[in-house]
Order: C-alpha cells, then sequence, then structure tokens
C-alpha cells in the first residue's frame, strides 16, 4: 500500500500545480499538449502493465515517459509544418495502445485472481 | 529494496508530470479559449491601451466637472453682483438650460417604461424599442417641457436615440430598462400630455406588449444632471 502513497501525493501535487498556476498555453499549442497527453497516458499504462508482469524497469519507465511525450508533441509539430494532421495519428496510434494496455491488464487482473502468486 | 524505491521514485515524478499536464490541459478547456486569448500578446495590449484610455476619460470626466462647478460658482458671484453683466448671465444660464449644458431643478414629471416579460420566441415585442422612448421624449418636449433626461442621459439638440442590440443608446450613453425619463417643466400640462387619451403612453400599453409603463408622477422638486459630453481622446489616447 505504502508504494501508492507517494506517486498518489505526487499526482496531486501535480494536479494543483496546475490548476494554480496562472500559466495558459497558447491556444495554437493546445493540440499539442492534448498528443503528449495522451502519449503520457499510454506510457503510465504500459508501465502499470510491466510492473503486473514483473518487468518493471524504472530506466524504461522513466526514459519512456519523457521521451515518448516530447516525441509524440514534436511528431505533432513538425506534421503542422509539412501540413500533415500527424496529431492524429497520434491519437489513434497511442489510443490504440491505451486500450490493447488495458486489456492486459485486466487480463492479468482476472488471470492473478484464478493463479494465486505465480512469482 | 533498491530497485523499489527507484521504482516509486519513478511513478511519483512521472505522476506529477502527467497531473500538471491534464490540469494545465483541464483549466483552458475550461476556460473555453477566454483564458488561452488573453494571454495572446496582440489581445493583451490591446486591452492594455483600452483600460489605459478608459482611466484617463475618467480622469478627464473628472476634472470637467470640477471646472464647470467652479465656473458655476463665478457665475453666481456675477449674478449676486448685478448690473448689466448679470442680465447677460441670466440670459446665458436660461440658453444653457435649453442646451442642456447645467444641471436643471424645478417642477416636473416622472414616468417609468420597463421592459415586458419575455417569452423567449417573441423578444422582440417585449423589450423597450428606440421609438418608443423618442416618442415620449418628443412628447414631453412638445409639451412645453424645458429638460428632459432618460435615466442619467439628458437629452440635447444634439443627443439621438437609437438602439443597439438589447441596450439604447441615448446619446453617448448606453442605457438598459428601466427607463425612467424625467422632464422638468409645468408639471400639469406634462402630466396631461402624458396621460392624453390615446396618447403616447395609451399607445405603448395599448400595444400587447407587456410593457410596464407607471403613471406620470408629479414632483414639485425634481433634478436632472447636465450633459455629459463623451470625453473622445483624438489621438487614439496617445498622451503628448
Amino acid at each position: 500500500m505504502k508504494q501508492f502513497l507517494l506517486p498518489l501525493a505526487g499526482l496531486i501535487i501535480g494536479i494543483l500545480l496546475g490548476l494554480v498556476t496562472k500559466i495558459h498555453l497558447p491556444i495554437q499549442y493546445a493540440s499539442y499538449l492534448s498528443v503528449a497527453i495522451l502519449a503520457a497516458l499510454d506510457t503510465v499504462f504500459g508501465g502499470i502493465k510491466s510492473g503486473m508482469q514483473n518487468q518493471f524497469d524504472h530506466r524504461v519507465f522513466l526514459t519512456g515517459f519523457f521521451s515518448n511525450t516530447l516525441l509524440a508533441a514534436g511528431l505533432a509539430i513538425v506534421g503542422s509544418f509539412l501540413g500533415i494532421d500527424l496529431a492524429l495519428a497520434a491519437v489513434v496510434a497511442f489510443g490504440v495502445r491505451i486500450f490493447n494496455n488495458l486489456a492486459t491488464i485486466r487480463h492479468l487482473f482476472l488471470m492473478r485472481k484464478k493463479i494465486p502468486s505465480q512469482n | 529494496m533498491q530497485t523499489k524505491a527507484k521504482m516509486m521514485m519513478s511513478w511519483t515524478v512521472v505522476a506529477t508530470v502527467l497531473g500538471a499536464m491534464m490540469s494545465l490541459q483541464y483549466h483552458d478547456v475550461l476556460l473555453g479559449g477566454a483564458g488561452i486569448w488573453s494571454s495572446s500578446p496582440d489581445v493583451a495590449a490591446v486591452n492594455d491601451r483600452l483600460e489605459a484610455v478608459t482611466a484617463y476619460n475618467q480622469m478627464l470626466s473628472q476634472r470637467i466637472q470640477e471646472v464647470q462647478k467652479q465656473v458655476i460658482s463665478l457665475q453666481n458671484q456675477t449674478l449676486a453682483q448685478g448690473g448689466g453683466v448679470a442680465d447677460l448671465e441670466r440670459q446665458l444660464h436660461a440658453v444653457k438650460v435649453l442646451a442642456g449644458t447645467v444641471p436643471v431643478a424645478g417642477p416636473g414629471v416622472e414616468v417609468m417604461i420597463d421592459d415586458g416579460k419575455m417569452s423567449s420566441n417573441e423578444q422582440e415585442q417585449f423589450i423597450t424599442h428606440d421609438w418608443d422612448l423618442r416618442s415620449v421624449v418628443n412628447e414631453l418636449f412638445l409639451a412645453g417641457a424645458d429638460a428632459v433626461a432618460v435615466n442619467d442621459a439628458r437629452i440635447t439638440s444634439t443627443t439621438g436615440i437609437f438602439c443597439i442590440g438589447p441596450v439604447v443608446r441615448v446619446g453617448n450613453m448606453r442605457l438598459g430598462p428601466p427607463f425612467i425619463i424625467r422632464a422638468i417643466g409645468d408639471p400639469k400640462v406634462l402630466a396631461a400630455a402624458l396621460n392624453f387619451p390615446g396618447g403616447v403612453l395609451d399607445a405603448l400599453r395599448g400595444a400587447n406588449r407587456g410593457l410596464a409603463i407607471s403613471t406620470p408622477s408629479v414632483f414639485r422638486q425634481l433634478r436632472i444632471p447636465a450633459y455629459v459630453s463623451s470625453v473622445t481622446a483624438a489621438n487614439g489616447g496617445a498622451q503628448g
């Protein structure tokens, strides 16, 4: 239980930070941030999945989180310069991955109930 | 143990960043674009300029009021001293009352017109229009009113009355309901002119528009403000 507390506190601090600060992104960057959020969510679900599979590696997780987020936003920006809506591609791709990860998490969760502790 | 601590730390970092990103985006979505636009340098610059011009205008209006007070007190001194200058001052004052540049107090009437209750599909019918106010104002002047004002807007010879969207522009003021029309003159004549059967108020009441129109009330002492001119900065507000 204890290992969830610090990340939860971090999440709450992050949310408060975002709500309290008066920083507003200019409207033309709003879609890039949403793509970045999608990539971040994908990484988080991937992390949960690998944690349940006991394959979690904090280096892979951290680098994956930041590089995925920045790459997704960066690709969307490049796409907007080239006239290709890469933000849409990112939404589709990450959306599919998120649902895949969720399905895997659900399966792992159900399997764990059936077969207690495989280690 | 070591890896568990690292795992916890990495989750914390990721959760913090994710939370900040999501709440930032949520904040902007919640504001519906208003907050996003206000940070745009163009909008901010124009806003700043508007505020500066408004503040400058307010300062100038106050200054005008002060100066007018001085002028009135000086004129009263001249009147008290008597002589030929006093005659001229009396004439000047009468002209100023008609021009609307001085506040007037005296006997008069007051009538209030308010919007009817709106049903959403027939809004047009139930709001007070510019021509309603115009007809009442014109009727009052025809009945010999010396000074007429709608709410705080004194009617002068150059005062236009026209609808702008949901409000009525009277001179340089934008007015909303209820409209209180005050007139100074012979109260009996003015009240009779308004109450005339089939007259202007009857026409407004009878149009089945749901307008709330008070019966004209007679006052022994009524105050009507002076015309307040719009202070338009000639060169876009730049102070030189």
